[in-house]
């Protein structure tokens, strides 16, 4: 039987098929999807913040993407003695664009900046992303195939 | 600072919503044409999986109405419905003979939302004899998950623990529902019991 995994907020998982990792409400966070097709070990990181340097407290490091995503990825080094990846991510929203608000302030578009820099830095090229606009987003990341659907009110259903 | 100070300034916050949220039920009440009732205000400290237990489920699709104030940016106000319910409340505002398009229904209630910040916004503005103005409200559709986590980004709010202040308004018993929210800027609530020399 295969289970649904729950990510919350400022949070990580990893998992093998035939479960499904899922995090749900994503709007200006990010939500990245690791996977190793061989031993379809996968995992999923929710992340809230682009960079933890100007915070005093990192205890709550799967918060930040310059702290999470190299960890996660030794994580999974460990765990399936292989160092490349297949990378898809979904997220970094403006739910609410005042005119007043550059898009430089926006956290949406400086977490989606942070999380392709740390990940191009780990050398983990993204295969495809669903990013930036108004609407919040949730994922579904089938670990059999590495399917990741990314769900919308109102929208259509789209598969990463 | 001592329990006795905590306490009171957990006092005066709480105080301050209630009667923010007291003069926004009446204007909503008078809007309507019906009686509106509001719980106690809540005002606490809660992680996020605990404002999703205890608050609202992240992944209820509520329609969402957000106005800045202007200014020195203290915060924003939220407004946060039911889109049943948000429906519900525009035909109550708009006369029987309309025909009921979204467009329609949208500016019923960001005009509605308008009200109830401002009105909230006088009576805060009567306690501390200093002006606020809140901007034209933005409206959205979306996962309650979505909105909050991305609200109390944008205020500057980055910790694990989130300050929730609330107002809860019901009507016709508890057919009808909505909640108004207040997210400070960092510092904005010190400023506030400042002013009320606290």
């Amino acid at each position: 039987m295969s289970e649904q995994i729950k990510v919350g907020i400022s949070d990580y998982k990893i998992a093998q098929a035939p479960d499904e990792l899922v995090t749900i409400g994503l709007g200006s966070c990010i939500g990245i999807a690791i996977y190793e097709p061989k031993s379809k070990i996968g995992a999923l990181s929710h992340i809230m913040l682009p960079d933890s340097t100007s915070f005093s407290d990192v205890n709550n490091w799967p918060k930040f993407a310059d702290l999470a995503l190299p960890r996660i990825v030794s994580e999974l080094k460990e765990r399936t003695q292989v160092d490349t990846f297949q990378v898809k991510i979904a997220g970094g929203a403006s739910m609410f664009a005042f005119a007043s608000e550059s898009a430089t302030l926006q956290i949406g578009q400086r977490n989606i900046e942070a999380v392709r820099q740390t990940l191009e830095d780990l050398k983990l090229p993204i295969l495809s992303e669903h990013l930036g606009g108004n609407m919040g987003r949730s994922m579904f990341v089938d670990l059999e195939t590495f399917d990741v659907r990314v769900r919308m009110v109102n929208r259509e259903e789209f598969v990463l | 600072m001592t329990k006795e100070h905590a306490l009171l300034r957990q006092d005066a916050l709480q105080e301050v919503v209630n009667i923010g949220g007291g003069h926004a039920a009446t204007s909503l009440s008078k809007m309507i044409g019906r009686p509106v009732d509001m719980d106690v205000p809540f005002v606490e400290l809660l992680s996020y999986e605990e404002v999703y237990q205890t608050v609202q489920s992240d992944d209820t699709i509520v329609r969402a109405v957000l106005s800045e104030l202007h200014g020195k940016k203290y915060g924003v106000f939220l407004f946060v419905i039911d889109p049943e319910d948000a429906e519900k409340l525009a035909q109550m505002l708009l006369p029987e003979t309309s025909e009921f398009t979204e467009d329609l229904t949208d500016s019923a209630l960001k005009e509605l939302s308008n009200i109830l910040f401002q009105s909230f916004l006088q009576a805060v503005m009567q306690l501390i004899s200093k002006p606020l103005i809140a901007s034209l409200p933005v409206m959205t559709t979306d996962l309650f998950g979505s909105i909050l986590t991305s609200v109390y980004m944008q205020q500057e709010q980055y910790s694990d623990e989130l300050f929730i202040i609330r107002n809860n308004f019901h009507s016709e018993g508890h057919k009808i529902e909505g909640s108004l929210y207040f997210v400070p800027k960092p510092n904005t609530l010190e400023l506030l019991l400042t002013q009320l020399g606290i």
